[in-house]
């Protein structure tokens, strides 16, 4: 059972994010910006969130910044968000996200982190592979 | 004649392939804008429907209807799928709240962000990178133009990279990239 207000506040970070995602189709960077900007007002998280922080660097990349955002992702610990810095390499096409990816998809201890750099990297991730058809 | 002319054809092809990269090998799922990859925007519109789908038919929120890893692996390009299904998984998680598990987790996982974090809490990576340390040849280049698209690239291969990757693709580095980049023994 849900309280009222967590159902109110679930609806609206569901408006938000759809609204950002939205922006981002329609190529609305700087309403995306303002969005995600809401979003950590509403959740209380910080923009270092691995979830927060996956979005500014997509709205980075989309802006052709991608450099700033590997820079930014340079300076924090090397095992935080490896799979978005993997994602960040690819778009600047630098030749080493595909040894990133494939270390991350071996042996990172994230299921969402294996699955997704599978995925990068062109093989069917392992939680699919033994899905039913 | 016809065969090295055949062999010289083969070395241009294969040059080319090399020139159009990751852009050659996912057509359609990235585009370039001023000399930069970007991700279309079509796919972003796509897991954006895709969430709100999974708003309308999921009774208890968004949940794995949002998308992600099973929409993700089906016709989609591999760097289409991956970002679906990191984006659909964080807005999932966003969505329904379960972020709040992971948040004690956040400041612990960082090494210096604290310096830094008051830039990205305003969006502005490029302030941010002007006052960081340890990016190297990185931080001074310019957001890359078409011709600088490479060097950028090279750069990151030679520096950033140093801080991603394990001894094993460190020596595979040093070997391919950077040789004198290894120490020199006294």
């Amino acid at each position: 059972m849900h309280e009222p207000a967590a159902d109110t506040l679930r609806e609206q970070r569901t408006e938000i994010i759809s609204s950002m995602l939205h922006a981002l189709g329609d190529e609305q960077l700087d309403h995306a910006q303002a969005q995600l900007d809401q979003l950590i007002e509403v959740t209380g998280l910080s923009a270092d969130h691995p979830d927060i922080l996956l979005f500014s660097v997509i709205i980075q990349i989309q802006r052709g910044q991608g450099l700033d955002a590997l820079r930014y992702l340079n300076g924090l610990d090397e095992n935080y968000c490896p799979d978005v810095r993997a994602l960040c390499m690819y778009f600047l096409q630098d030749p080493l996200w595909e040894s990133l990816a494939t270390e991350l998809a071996d042996n990172d201890p994230r299921a969402h982190v294996r699955e997704s750099m599978a995925l990068l990297i062109g093989r069917q991730p392992a939680a699919l592979a033994g899905a039913p058809a | 004649m016809s065969a090295v002319k055949h062999a010289f054809q083969e070395l241009g092809k294969g040059i080319k392939d090399v020139a159009d990269g990751i852009g050659h090998a996912v057509e359609g799922a990235v585009k370039t804008v001023g000399g930069a990859l970007t991700l279309n925007p079509s796919l972003m519109k796509s897991g954006a429907k895709e969430f709100d789908s999974g708003v309308k038919q999921s009774v208890t929120g968004v949940g794995e209807a949002a998308g992600g890893l099973a929409g993700a692996a089906v016709g989609m390009s591999p760097v289409g799928a991956a970002v679906n299904a990191m984006t659909g998984g964080a807005a999932s998680r966003l969505a329904t709240g379960t972020f709040e598990g992971a948040a004690s987790t956040i400041n612990g996982g960082i090494t210096g962000a604290e310096d830094i974090a008051d830039g990205v809490a305003h969006g502005n990576f490029g302030e941010v990178a002007k006052g960081m340390v340890g990016v190297g040849q990185v931080a001074m280049l310019a957001v890359p133009g078409a011709g600088e698209g490479e060097l950028a690239a090279s750069a990151v291969a030679k520096s950033a990279t140093t801080y991603l990757l394990k001894d094993s693709a460190k020596d595979q580095l040093a070997s391919t990239v950077t040789g004198q980049q290894e120490p020199q023994q006294a």
